[in-house]
């Protein structure tokens, strides 16, 4: 079997199984609307490597990014279907969105944001969120360990979660970053000659100017 | 170039299965086949982000905080895979090779039948930078299953 006949398998057995959970009872539609973004962006490389007039080259990058998004996103598909079960604090949700697009698009009306929002009861012992996933732009994924869904602490867990989906979304990292570099080297500068003791052989250019 | 950005692409994307789409949709473009160029839109305005291009200044000077070095190393691949220039060997000189890659990307965008019909080559070369690019990327790319913490039973 050569890699495009493999990865076109795999391909179509990926886009059954979500035209297959898409069928799905969901309590609310922004699970469903996951689904629909993944087949729309996984039926353009079916359909891409199913037309027999491409441009062959592009064959092997374009298998790659097919078999790299599949092991990306089959676990959420997982993540999306169990969002449906009845572990879930499904009363939660409306307010978790609200706080969440209130937080992520501040300005803009309540009917214009696009923050979405899953919550699904997840088979780890910690709760965890998904980082940002490229192709669910706008999404945050967050997931209560099932033993625990007769605990209340979890619904304040929620918002500890969403604060990893700000801090991404927001890019903090990027704003925070120039800052703490510059204060790290407030501090060497202010105990130059003790730094000086411990990396003898380092920063030479940084010395203060004396 | 944000107005048109619109469709499920809107916020994000990562680069190499953005690029992937985009040298897909150039393609279905040189065939005739009209899906659109909302990937080679985005894959612009990611390109602008990561690269800070409206950060840097006109000799392309900038502060490497604001760099997404990963997509730096990978565009300076792309850019002398796909024969878009010869490689450039210093910042500045990335900045604005890159700067004319995504003017390019964007005029593509805003006329593509007029692009076609003057610079087919150019826009076949840009699939190809697209499909460069893609690869790049993916190659810099810390493998994801390593990330994985799993089950110290699980093989």
């Amino acid at each position: 079997m050569s890699p495009l006949e493999y990865t076109l398998k795999r391909l179509r057995a990926f886009l059954d199984e979500i035209r297959h959970l898409s069928t799905s009872e969901f309590p609310y539609r922004q699970s469903k609307d996951a689904l629909q973004i993944l087949e729309k962006i996984f039926e353009k490389y079916r359909s891409f490597l199913e037309d027999s007039k491409r441009d062959k080259i592009l064959d092997e990058g374009t298998c790659k990014n097919v078999n790299r998004g599949i092991v990306t996103y089959l676990p959420i598909l997982g993540f999306i279907l169990r969002s449906t079960n009845v572990r879930n604090a499904f009363e939660v949700y409306g307010p978790t969105l609200r706080i969440a697009g209130a937080i992520l698009e501040p300005h803009l009306p309540l009917t214009k944001r696009r923050t979405r929002l899953i919550l699904s009861s997840e088979w780890n012992y910690s709760p965890l969120v998904y980082r940002e996933l490229p192709t669910l732009p706008g999404f945050a994924l967050i997931g209560l360990p099932a033993p625990e869904s007769s605990n209340p602490l979890l619904i304040p867990l929620n918002g500890h979660e969403l604060g990893h989906v700000v801090w991404e979304r927001k890019k903090i990292n990027l704003e925070i970053r120039k800052k703490i570099k510059e204060k790290i080297l407030e501090i060497i500068m202010s105990r130059w000659d003790k730094f000086q003791k411990l990396f003898p052989d380092t920063l030479i250019a940084l010395a203060p100017k004396r | 170039m944000k107005n048109l950005a619109q469709d499920l692409w809107e916020f994000y994307s990562d680069v190499p299965s953005l690029a992937c789409h985009a040298a897909i949709e150039l393609d279905n473009l040189i065939r005739g086949k009209s899906t659109g160029l909302n990937a080679v839109i985005q894959l612009a305005e990611v390109i602008s982000q990561d690269m800070a291009l409206s950060k840097s200044d006109a000799t392309g000077i900038i502060s490497s905080a604001y760099l997404d070095s990963a997509t730096a190393v990978a565009l300076n691949y792309a850019i002398a895979d796909s024969n878009l220039s010869t490689t450039p060997n210093e910042l500045p000189k990335l900045i604005t090779e890159t700067r004319q890659v995504v003017q390019c990307l964007i005029r593509v965008v805003e006329n593509p039948k007029r692009a076609l019909e003057e610079e087919p080559d150019k826009v076949n070369q840009l699939k190809y930078f697209c499909l460069a690019l893609s690869k790049r990327a993916l190659a810099l790319e810390v493998p994801q299953y390593q990330e994985e913490s799993q089950h110290p039973y699980r093989r």
